[in-house]
């Protein structure tokens, strides 16, 4: 978790959220802000580090709806940063989206006609053949059909967090975190921090992920955040022709098209594929090779009552996870051939060699979309939230 | 500003929402919500205002069962 606090037009900090979104903030700001990031860990640490980090991209267009627009300025943003000097391991492998069976290949068909519409660049590999001569790490695969996006892309979080932060300009105070928030009458807001150090600032940006709804509740606001867990499992290093692609699963899409998994008495968001008692609703996978040449699959996101819950809520769950394998092999069995290290933890080499599973607890709004935005309306000028998107840009 | 943050690109139209649930992802396209969010707070017009507007109409912290307060 992070903290940026912002205060007027020459003095601001901001506080952020269990990814980047504070250190882009920063950067967005950075040019004309005197910026200063409370980073409750290290940049990149908590689930941005372990996140898989993809991004699919449907190309641009002009008459593109929002989403999109979001994604692909986002790929722009990456690819800024790496013209301007700043590493992100940024790869632009392109994505494949596999249906397994007749209902996935005829929805997929649909779905390539609505985004070849819309001006997407994607092309429908129609057959098993098609989709084998692209990566032939699908040899013997049960998938019927695929879309392929060229423009999709990676890139190491951890990096591209630093980097963000290296090119706002911002001051970053590591390892402290906003134990308290106070609003005085004059409309400024007074943070406490872990250090003892108190903050006042006229701006200020809650964007702290998981912990969001905690810290905002010291402003008596009630955020419909939950923490939802995600578990990812790592091979060992493959060869260099084996799965050059992001590899996703649009079953999890259809059958989220005709069902939804949100419950808000149990606090329960969309699109959730497990629910609180651990019972599977939807199976989804997705992955990746890292640049180091390790695969990287995982699809998981199972509801949790609370962020605090450590021993229960990071605790490694093996049975899910030897679920997730299986599904994973019933369309890549040729993955089956390479050892499983059991471990993840994002694309860091540090973090990898942690040897032991890593578990992903990330922010998800009840809708699915991210909640970004003044509060002002709510009484709170100067108030500012951004958070709770993961789901939003997880599933699709 | 870097070029392709000036371009006037977003032109914000949202047409059938089943067509752009579609397509998994990661996590990394949060750059530019917050951008959104940023711009808010700057004042400056970085990107185009179609597009501004109609992202935080849909992404709005005040959407039905989104934020409330406590009292």
């Amino acid at each position: 978790m992070q903290v940026l606090l912002a205060r007027a037009v020459s003095d601001m900090n901001i506080e952020g959220c269990v990814f980047d979104t504070l250190q882009l903030v920063a950067m967005h700001l950075g040019s004309s802000f005197s910026v200063t990031v409370v980073e409750r860990g290290s940049p990149g640490s908590g689930s941005t580090g372990l996140s898989a980090a993809t991004v699919w991209n449907p190309g641009f267009d002009e008459s593109m709806p929002v989403l999109f627009k979001v994604r692909n300025g986002s790929a722009k943003i990456y690819r800024q940063l790496e013209v301007d000097g700043f590493k992100c391991d940024l790869k632009i492998s392109g994505s494949l989206t596999l249906a397994l069976d007749a209902s996935q290949n005829t929805f997929i068909q649909q779905q390539y006609e609505s985004l070849k519409r819309v001006g997407a660049n994607v092309e429908l590999l129609k057959s098993q053949m098609d989709l084998i001569k692209l990566d032939p790490c699908f040899e013997g695969t049960i998938a019927r059909s695929a879309l392929y996006f060229p423009e999709s892309l990676h890139v190491n979080t951890m990096l591209a967090t630093q980097s963000m932060l290296d090119s706002s300009k911002a001051q970053l105070i590591e390892n402290t975190s906003v134990v308290g928030i106070k609003r005085s009458a004059d409309g400024l807001y007074s943070l406490t921090l872990s250090n003892g150090i108190q903050m006042v600032c006229k701006h200020l940006v809650l964007a702290n992920g998981i912990w969001l709804p905690e810290l905002a509740l010291k402003l008596n606001l009630l955020v419909p955040i939950t923490p939802v867990r995600g578990q990812i499992w790592m091979t060992e290093t493959v060869p260099e022709w084996f799965m050059n692609h992001i590899v996703f699963l649009v079953a999890a899409e259809y059958e989220f098209a005709r069902y939804s998994s949100r419950c808000d008495i149990q606090g329960i968001p969309e699109k959730c594929t497990h629910n609180l008692n651990l019972e599977k609703i939807v199976s989804h996978a997705y992955g990746r090779k890292t640049v180091d040449g390790n695969i990287l699959f995982g699809g998981d996101r199972v509801p949790l009552s609370s962020p605090w819950d450590h021993q229960k809520l990071y605790a490694a769950d093996q049975e899910l996870v030897e679920e997730n394998r299986s599904y994973v092999y019933s369309f890549l069995p040729s993955l089956q051939a390479y050892e499983v290290e059991g471990a993840w933890a994002g694309p860091s080499k540090s973090v990898t060699n942690s040897n032991k599973l890593t578990l992903n607890i990330v922010p998800f709004s009840r809708d699915g979309k991210p909640i970004a935005g003044s509060l002002e309306k709510l009484g709170y000028a100067n108030l500012w939230i951004i958070g709770g998107y993961v789901l939003f840009l997880l599933v699709l | 500003m870097d070029n392709w943050r000036v371009r006037s690109i977003f032109v914000g139209i949202i047409i059938n929402k089943h067509v752009f649930r579609f397509g998994p992802s990661g996590i990394m396209e949060a750059p530019m919500v917050s951008q959104i969010v940023s711009q808010q707070i700057s004042g400056k017009n970085i990107l185009d205002k179609e597009f501004i507007d109609a992202a935080l109409q849909e992404y709005s912290p005040l959407r039905p069962g989104c934020v409330t307060t406590l009292n």
